[in-house]
């Protein structure tokens, strides 16, 4: 072939090592196999906005928008994060791979929605944030609240049960960078994400 | 235009137009993924064809003719040199034939992925796992991942009831809104090319019409009736129906010709073609219009035909498929200068059957058939129609070009190699090529479906192998 990229080398062996058979609250994954076919299938715009979207019970429409009128995944980004439109742009077909900005755009659309998630959270009746005080400070990592955010946050994004190193990982974010406690909407929505911006959750 | 084959006569140095050698060398290597519906390219041997210039395969290939002309030498050169490293990449020139990569090409290489050692706890790695493989297709086809709890139950499934599950949840998403009326239509874009400011919902008003010139609409509907329901594929390139599509989303089709509407104030738009004279896709308004426009000879209508339905770009060298005796420059355009004829003798012939559709017509009858149009655009054109071939089968028409084309190897590769890249978001690697060989042949016995083909495409190494 020409060219093999290694565009996805860097994500391929993370998103195989946390991906999860198992329903049980693995522990770390030892040393294991890696597979060496490098071929995960980049999630373009139209999954991302729907898995995103259900991941955080929110409607398509909730998500970004610039100016609060055009959709970030749909208009704004479309190209970036690799859809295409034929009629509009003469844009016939999507790009091969991820570009410089899709890590941006990809960051903007989650974080957007991630923060209505939290505000929806904390001003209503919680739908994914329903085990922690988003009021108060974010819960000790130790803690049923810390484990039953990850394992929600997980479930949703990822489809599975998080692993022993996911729990750890996430825990971390109880405080901010500057060591000091983080309060729970902070803590929710950086683990937010966190786990919407793994490339588990981006390729398949 | 550029062209394959372009021959170093024994003087070196010389140049010789010879694009015979793409067919020659596919009969030396018939199972050979660059010969698996399609011929070598230009690019196997040459950097460059116009001016001439050869790539280090292509270098070592005219020492081995030794003065032979293609005919004469060519198969044996390539014997000659089939363990040799032409272009230094580590692999033999036999070795990247077989692989399907470029021997005259450093930069195209391949080496096996490596084999996994020891155990992954998660993941079947290098053969089909099902929990990977029921992700990947419910993402692609369905549009969006399956959530925490159809995985669970997944999971609770032995392999074979986990394959089952998937088939039947793949069955569903092929059913969907998503992939019926969305995702399949994506894989036509490159081959309808639609634009916006002439096609039905144009806005801009010439002398009191909309310059609606055709409508895309009804390229993608017949596309997405064929491509869904188990349909026969074939029919892209064959039918002499068209589709509509009721306010719930149901596909249904429609007989006779349809006039061009007259009361939205706008030129074109309907199907007026005959039916007798329709070959599907390569006959409706759309295509006719877009890509005849004013042309006497309609080259572009033939080459994009070549290129969106049997995957062959003259254009990039591939398919190049010379007729003796041609061009004939009918038109009077210099095509038969030696440049230009090594495409030319492909192109031309190729093209001469759609010489009789209208493309755009002012103001009105786009697309439509007349049998005296091209007497009337081409002084040139004989009193006997010069034969048109495709693949080097003399056909009489578009509509048996159509038909023709759509039982060919060429066709079933183009549309697997379709749905394979929209799945996947890229073209098969060498290791894949086989399974995908595999796929195609599997439609003759599969009816032509594309749902079945898709069915057959989640199961393969290249698609459900983590």
């Amino acid at each position: 072939m020409t060219a093999l990229t290694g565009r996805y080398a860097a994500v391929i062996c993370l998103a195989m090592a946390a991906a999860c058979h198992d329903q049980t609250e693995a522990d770390a994954p030892e040393p294991m196999s890696e597979s060496g076919r490098n071929r995960l299938v980049w999630k373009r715009s139209h999954a991302l906005e729907a898995d995103l979207a259900a991941a955080l019970s929110l409607p398509n429409d909730a998500l970004c928008s610039e100016l609060g009128s055009l959709s970030c995944v749909r208009e704004v980004h479309l190209t970036s994060l690799g859809g295409h439109d034929p009629i509009g742009q003469g844009m016939y077909r999507p790009l091969a791979a991820p570009m410089l900005t899709t890590s941006l755009a990809v960051e903007r659309v989650v974080t957007s929605a991630c923060a209505r998630r939290v505000e929806l959270d904390a001003t209503g009746e919680p739908e994914v944030f329903d085990a922690i005080d988003l009021h108060a400070d974010a819960p000790q990592p130790s803690s049923d609240a810390h484990r039953s955010t990850t394992q929600t946050l997980v479930r949703r994004f990822l489809g599975r049960d998080p692993v022993s190193a996911e729990y750890e990982q996430l825990g971390a974010l109880v405080t901010n960078p500057q060591g000091t406690p983080s309060s729970g909407s902070a803590y929710a929505l950086a683990s937010c994400i966190a786990v919407g911006t793994s490339a588990e959750f981006l390729f398949f | 235009m550029a062209c394959a084959g372009v021959l170093w006569s024994a003087t070196v140095g010389e140049a010789e137009a010879s694009p015979l050698a793409p067919r020659i060398a596919c009969a030396e290597y018939p199972d050979s993924p660059l010969c698996i519906g399609r011929v070598w390219t230009c690019e196997t041997c040459h950097d460059s064809t116009d001016p001439p210039s050869w790539n280090p395969f292509g270098v070592e290939v005219m020492l081995a003719l030794g003065g032979r002309s293609m005919e004469q030498g060519l198969a044996d050169g390539l014997g000659q040199l089939e363990d040799a490293d032409s272009d230094g990449d580590g692999l033999s020139n036999l070795e990247e034939i077989r692989w399907g990569t470029n021997p005259g090409d450093p930069t195209s290489w391949w080496i096996e992925p490596a084999t996994p050692e020891g155990d992954n706890p998660y993941y079947d790695l290098d053969q089909p796992d099902v929990e990977f493989a029921y992700r990947r297709a419910m993402t692609v086809f369905c549009g969006y991942s399956p959530s925490y709890t159809p995985r669970a139950e997944l999971r609770a499934l032995d392999d074979s009831g986990a394959w089952e599950h998937l088939h039947h949840a793949l069955s569903a998403c092929l059913d969907s809104a998503y992939w019926q009326q969305v995702g399949v239509a994506a894989i036509a874009d490159p081959l309808i090319k639609p634009i916006l400011p002439v096609g039905a919902d144009s806005d801009v008003i010439i002398a009191g019409f909309r310059v609606v010139l055709g409508d895309y609409d009804w390229d993608y509907r017949l596309w997405r009736y064929l491509m869904t329901g188990d349909r026969d594929i074939r029919e892209l390139l064959t039918a002499d129906y068209h589709v509509i599509e009721s306010a719930d989303g149901q596909l249904e089709r429609i007989e006779g010709a349809i006039a061009d509407p007259v009361e939205l104030e706008q030129l074109a738009g309907g199907q007026p073609l005959e039916p007798e004279h329709r070959a599907g896709m390569l006959t409706t308004q759309w295509f006719l219009m877009s890509n005849t426009m004013f042309s006497a000879l309609p080259r572009t209508t033939a080459a994009q035909a070549y290129r969106a339905y049997l995957g062959m770009d003259l254009s990039a060298g591939e398919g190049v498929w010379p007729i003796e005796g041609e061009p004939l420059d009918i038109d009077d355009k210099g095509v038969a200068q030696a440049t230009c004829a090594q495409c030319h003798s492909t192109l031309d012939p190729l093209a001469y059957a759609f010489s009789y559709y209208e493309g755009i017509v002012i103001p009105t009858g786009n697309g439509r058939y007349r049998a005296e149009r091209p007497r009337q655009l081409m002084p040139n054109w004989p009193d006997q129609d010069p034969a048109t071939y495709l693949l080097g089968q003399q056909i009489g028409s578009v509509v048996e070009w159509g038909q023709a084309a759509s039982q060919t190897q060429a066709f079933r590769m183009n549309m697997t190699t379709l749905v394979f890249e929209h799945a996947l978001g890229r073209p098969a690697l060498p290791d894949e090529h086989e399974e995908l060989i595999e796929l195609a042949d599997s439609m003759e016995q599969d009816g032509h479906s594309a749902n079945r083909l898709i069915h057959r495409l989640v199961e393969t190494r290249a698609f459900a192998a983590p």
